[in-house]
């Protein structure tokens, strides 16, 4: 496919309609040269595919941090209209409403620093993860209802946060139209004990440091300031939307059959947006979602707790305050501009991909308005992540762009390469105290596996698709 | 039993082969538990026994490593042995497994991965010219 690529500027390529029979959109590519040469074809073929399902806006999008997923690449976004296209599990992926939340505190990195590594083990013992690891939240069959239904905001009526906190969530912390009862017995079960765990992998709670200011007057609106130390949460909706996604391939399998969809790859199985099976899909999607906003409201909370804990402070003191929670795995009915100029409702799957609406959109909180969305990036354990705010991606990429820095390395390379180096000395060395659950997370998750997420950033704004505010190094890292 | 890890960008891949179809789904079985956690400390301690059923070969494998992914996370367990029996009846694919092994402790255990769910992304199930051989992602 790579000899298909034309470059259309120097921040985008295009793979053109017609590189592949039945491609109905072309795809678009956000890479400078440095990213083309780290394309994966796999990514080319997966965007490919997706450009030959029926209902397709505009372009299949690839992000500057794709890697190869499955069905869809991870780092993409496509769009279908309501009537003519398709919703696809694939096109959201196995962890619904995987994302991001950034908290801020009143204390110095400075004083973080001072306490050496000290918060790093309080918050491995404050915050479940890995293989094994139990929540201290019990949830009641009539708790896991509210929580699929009210998302972040029961978490908040539980002490975890408060009121304020849920106008500073994508979509207030909460899908409308999710059904609990649209979640299978096993979803269910799976949903009980982990509300508040972290997961294994490549979730995380760091603690950075702001370290540049990259733009004052969106910084000043998001509350960043160069020296403070902040919090990053990334983690998912746990077991129950594994399930919700695992439970439902067969039937979209089941569904393309039945509806004609001729699909390139399995994992795009897909059903016409209007069908029982993709309002089944959607019902149990969203209430997953609301879950996912739920854990990382839980999962904020705890670790503010932890690091209040360890440094004898009291919330006071702490001063946590969240910035913004995004989503990177997800469906969405979002109105977009047709062309002609009308405005035209569609259904938009970020899969490893950030909404980033522009300064003015209604869905940015207001105190944000001026300033634009903020999107948050994480980088490496050992190098900086970043947060941005949206601009101009509306009338390009649905209002998205990229979710992190990208896989560079699969998890065996990455592990084979980091066989008898010390990588949590290595990242002592460069300031960073970091705790893993499990022993094999830090080799397969060392900076080098990753794109510099500093060069995808770099891509998204030389695109016009968002600024970049501020860059965070992380100090303390934990993973499960 | 015959496994080995398959690279895949972010994911897991296995891949499990036998002599015939019941040695390669058994040793898939004990591959998964070998992402969880180094299976060399798991005892024998209990067992858990399993049937899955599908219409498919491909969605039999599927089904049989959610089966497992769900039983670790809601039962904190881990298997050290695996022994599974193929068979396909009236349309359906069916297996049948004794799993040999214990409840995680994490004074015992090393911990590893745990696998969001199993995948069709390449998945192949089959006769290979000496056995049979399953490959399979999971999301992680």
């Amino acid at each position: 496919m790579k000899e298909k690529l034309r470059r259309l500027d120097d921040w985008r390529l295009e793979l053109p309609a017609g590189s592949r029979p039945g491609m109905a959109v072309p795809a678009v590519i956000y890479a400078d040269a440095q990213i083309e040469g780290t394309l994966d074809d796999k990514v080319l073929e997966q965007a490919a595919n997706t450009a030959c399902l029926p209902g397709i806006r505009r372009a299949a999008l690839v992000m500057p941090d794709a890697h190869a997923g499955y069905g869809f690449p991870i780092g993409g976004v496509a769009a279908f209209g309501l009537r003519d296209g398709v919703v696809s599990p694939g096109g959201v992926g196995y962890d619904i409403n995987c994302g991001l939340r950034l908290l801020t505190t009143a204390l110095s990195a400075d004083r973080v620093r001072a306490a050496g590594g000290a918060v790093a083990a309080a918050l491995f013992a404050g915050v479940p993860a890995g293989v094994g690891s139990e929540s201290s939240i019990r949830l009641s069959k009539a708790d896991e209802k509210a929580v699929a239904e009210k998302g972040a905001r029961w978490a908040v009526e539980h002490g975890m946060g408060d009121a304020g906190d849920l106008e500073r969530c994508e979509s207030g912390g909460r899908l409308e139209g999710a059904e609990h009862g649209a979640l299978t017995r096993r979803a269910l079960e799976r949903g009980r004990r982990q509300l508040g765990t972290l997961g294994s992998g490549n979730h995380f709670v760091e603690i950075q440091e702001v370290e540049e200011i990259l733009d004052p007057s969106a910084a000043a609106a998001f509350g960043l300031a160069k020296g403070m130390a902040a919090v990053m949460v990334h983690s998912g909706s746990r077991g129950l939307g594994h399930q919700v996604c695992a439970d439902s391939i067969d039937e979209m399998l089941a569904a393309a059959r039945r509806y004609g969809i001729a699909l390139p790859d399995r994992e795009l199985a897909c059903a016409p947006c209007s069908s029982p099976e993709a309002e089944r899909y959607l019902a149990a999607m969203r209430a997953a979602a609301n879950y996912a906003w739920a854990n990382r409201q839980a999962l904020g909370w705890s670790a503010g707790e932890a690091i209040a804990a360890a440094l004898k402070l009291s919330p006071r003191e702490l001063g946590l305050s969240l910035v913004y929670d995004v989503a990177h795995n997800i469906a969405k009915v979002e109105e977009h501009a047709a062309p002609g100029g009308r405005a035209e409702k569609l259904m938009v799957h970020r899969k490893g991909a950030t909404r980033a609406f522009p300064p003015g959109h209604p869905e940015v909180p207001a105190e944000y308005r001026t300033a634009g969305q903020p999107v948050i990036i994480p980088g490496d354990m050992g190098r900086p992540s970043f947060v941005l705010a949206g601009s101009g991606a509306m009338g390009e990429t649905f209002g998205s762009v990229c979710h992190g820095a990208g896989r560079l390395m699969s998890r065996g390379e990455a592990s084979r390469r980091a066989r008898g180096r010390d990588i949590t000395r290595e990242l002592a060395a460069r300031g960073v105290s970091v705790m893993a659950a499990a022993r094999g997370t830090l080799g397969e998750e060392m900076p080098e596996a990753y794109k510099d997420a500093g060069q995808v950033v770099r891509v998204v704004e030389g695109a016009g698709l968002a600024r970049i505010v501020a860059r965070l190094r992380p100090l303390c890292v934990v993973k499960g | 039993m015959p496994f080995e890890r398959i690279d895949s960008s972010g994911d897991a891949g296995l891949r499990a082969w036998g002599p015939d179809v019941h040695a390669a789904f058994s040793a898939l079985g004990e591959g998964f538990y070998s992402l969880l956690t180094d299976t060399a400390l798991v005892a024998p301690a209990g067992g858990l026994s399993l049937t899955v059923k599908a219409p498919t070969l491909e969605s039999l494998v599927v089904k049989f490593l959610n089966e497992l992914i769900h039983r670790a996370e809601e039962e904190r367990f881990l298997g050290a042995s695996c022994d599974a029996r193929y068979s396909f009846s009236g349309g359906e694919y069916r297996l049948s497994a004794v799993i040999l092994g214990e409840k995680f402790s994490s004074k015992k255990h090393t911990r590893g991965l745990m696998p969001k769910a199993a995948t069709y992304h390449e998945l192949q199930a089959g006769p290979v010219p000496d056995g049979w051989e399953i490959r399979v992602i999971l999301d992680a």
